[in-house]
């Protein structure tokens, strides 16, 4: 029994797409209903891959998906009716004009021909008339391949790297529509991202993918205890040397002229500064490393190189 | 009926594409040239039941290269649809059976197929009220439109064995050239196996299904061609829709 409705689960996803390269092990994705869920890896880690294997984009090799509690490979109409997605670039008919895009679709989804007028208004795009696709920017493009994935009023939303192309406006629109479908509707949300300023604040949980392999999946409060359990303090004293002795067990180590150890939260960081003032030093530096979750995120990934 | 909504769903593409202004096109280009000819000639050459004459004269150039060329054409203009704009992706991760979505976009190149024929029909009776105009004395008798649709009932089954390889090779490689280099070749080899190396293999050659019944000593076997070319449909149809079916990456 789960606490929470799972709404993706895959179960020791495997696959390669030649005999000597396994681009995906063993990835045991878990999504809970109403999350957004930040899915992020650099470029080549396995991100499209994992969602194109989540669509049916790809034939599946081993391990299971269970999409909604069903599994994918024998409900894949009835999965992918409750489902939005965009994967990679915009997919659009350039000949065909925002209103002829949605209507191609729309009779796929069952849904009413109101509903065009409906996602074209929420992503900012009722106004684009007779206008054919191949002569929006990019910014439209991927606003109206969001319109088509909220076509169908889905339950899950697959983006992958949605924030591609767009300028810093766009994608601050983009986050701000992600975080209202999310509060509004309770649209499940998975998002993926090489860039993990650009989805840390509007993601609930985390998953950070690396050469295939999950390093990391979990909540944002969880992703920042595990940033704690490798927090770097900064010291500097009148006599490093024998700050060095006193200190032994954080094995500190020189960084400049000052010195620097690994500790882990703030109780432990006022021991260090007793230590120090109770065998007489003075005390001229004692702060906190500041690792944002961008740097935690490339330690990770370079650490697992 | 998911079939259906597949099918208006690739009809909707259509617009504004290559291929309905080719269908126009290509449709106008051969009534028109023989306008020109029929204008000069016409009291000489049609005196019994003059429009069934005009219509079934207009096959000829219609089997042996209009239809089979717009076959080619259409069967990868259409594929491109989906590979120049890359919207396969959306297309399979929509909610439609993989046969829908294959069967209907079959049935669109069949469509485009029909309206081809439709609309030649239409500018040859064009071209004949504008005969009729100068020469009245022509085109007095019945229209049998019975006639008409049998001959084009018959070239559009005469194509399906065409369409259905061009179809399969458009759906197989992702770029314009491949599909439609092999196609003109394709058809270049139709009357070279014909004439130059006069080889019985022709009768089983897709390519040449359209032509063969206007080659004097094949003409009586138009109903054994038909039945060749709706073996090699449904032949060349499983093989494609298998791979489709099975192909690792879809999109």
């Amino acid at each position: 029994m789960y606490m929470t409705k799972t709404i993706i689960r895959t179960e020791g996803l495997s696959y390669s797409y030649a005999k000597a390269v396994q681009t995906l092990s063993n990835i045991d994705l878990q999504v809970e209903q109403g999350a957004v869920y930040g899915f992020l890896g650099p470029n080549g880690s396995g991100k499209t891959t994992t969602i194109s294997l989540l669509l049916g984009l790809l034939n599946h090799q081993q391990g299971s998906i269970e999409i909604f509690g069903k599994d994918f490979k024998h409900h894949r109409i009835d999965v992918l009716r409750r489902i939005g997605s965009l994967v990679e670039a915009p997919s659009l008919y350039g000949h065909l004009t925002a209103k002829e895009n949605l209507e191609v679709y729309r009779p796929v989804y069952g849904v009413k021909p109101q509903r065009i007028k409906e996602v074209l208004k929420i992503v900012g795009l009722e106004d684009t008339g007779k206008k054919v696709c191949k002569k929006f920017s990019l910014g439209m493009k991927q606003r109206l391949a969001i319109a088509l994935a909220l076509l169908p009023s889905p339950e899950l939303l697959i983006l992958d790297e949605p924030t591609n192309g767009l300028d810093p406006a766009g994608i601050i629109e983009l986050r701000q529509l992600i975080k209202q479908l999310n509060k509004a509707s309770g649209i499940t949300i998975l998002i993926s991202s090489h860039i993990l300023s650009e989805v840390e604040k509007m993601v609930s949980h985390l998953g950070i993918i690396y050469r295939g392999k999950m390093l990391f999946q979990g909540t944002l409060q969880q992703l920042h205890a595990f940033q704690q359990q490798d927090a770097k303090l900064f010291i500097n004293t009148s006599n490093n040397e024998a700050a060095i002795q006193l200190l032994d067990n954080y094995q500190p180590q020189y960084d400049g002229e000052k010195l620097m150890l690994t500790f882990s939260g703030i109780e432990q960081a006022a021991a260090i500064n007793r230590t120090l003032v109770q065998n007489n030093l003075d005390v001229y530096l004692l702060q906190p490393a500041e690792t944002d979750l961008e740097q935690l995120f490339i330690n990770l990934t370079t650490t697992a190189a | 009926m998911n079939l259906l909504i597949s099918f208006r769903s690739e009809t909707l593409k259509l617009k504004r594409t290559l291929s309905v202004y080719l269908c126009i096109i290509a449709a106008a280009f051969g009534p028109f040239m023989s306008l020109l000819e029929v204008m000069d000639e016409a009291p000489k050459m049609l005196k019994h039941q003059p429009w069934i004459k005009h219509f079934l004269e207009g096959r000829e150039p219609m089997a042996i290269a209009l239809l089979p060329f717009y076959i080619i054409l259409v069967c990868t203009l259409l594929m491109q649809i989906e590979y120049r704009d890359k919207t396969w992706k959306q297309v399979l991760t929509s909610p439609q059976k993989l046969f829908d979505i294959f069967m209907a976009k079959f049935l669109a190149v069949q469509t485009m197929i029909w309206l081809f024929l439709l609309t030649y029909m239409l500018f040859l009776g064009i071209t004949a009220f504008i005969t009729e105009a100068v020469h009245p004395e022509l085109f007095d008798g019945p229209i049998n439109v019975f006639a008409i649709l049998q001959n084009n009932t018959q070239l559009w089954i005469l194509g399906l064995g065409l369409s259905s390889v061009q179809f399969w090779l458009s759906l197989r490689f992702k770029n314009f050239i491949a599909p439609l280099g092999i196609g003109i070749a394709g058809w270049f080899l139709s009357p070279m196996m014909l004439f130059q190396f006069k080889t019985s293999i022709v009768e089983y050659y897709p390519y040449a299904f359209t032509i063969l019944p206007e080659i004097p000593g094949h003409a009586g076997k138009a109903i054994t061609y038909q039945w060749y070319s709706v073996i090699t449909m449904m032949v060349f149809l499983t093989i494609a829709f298998v791979q489709f079916r099975t192909s690792k990456v879809k999109g």
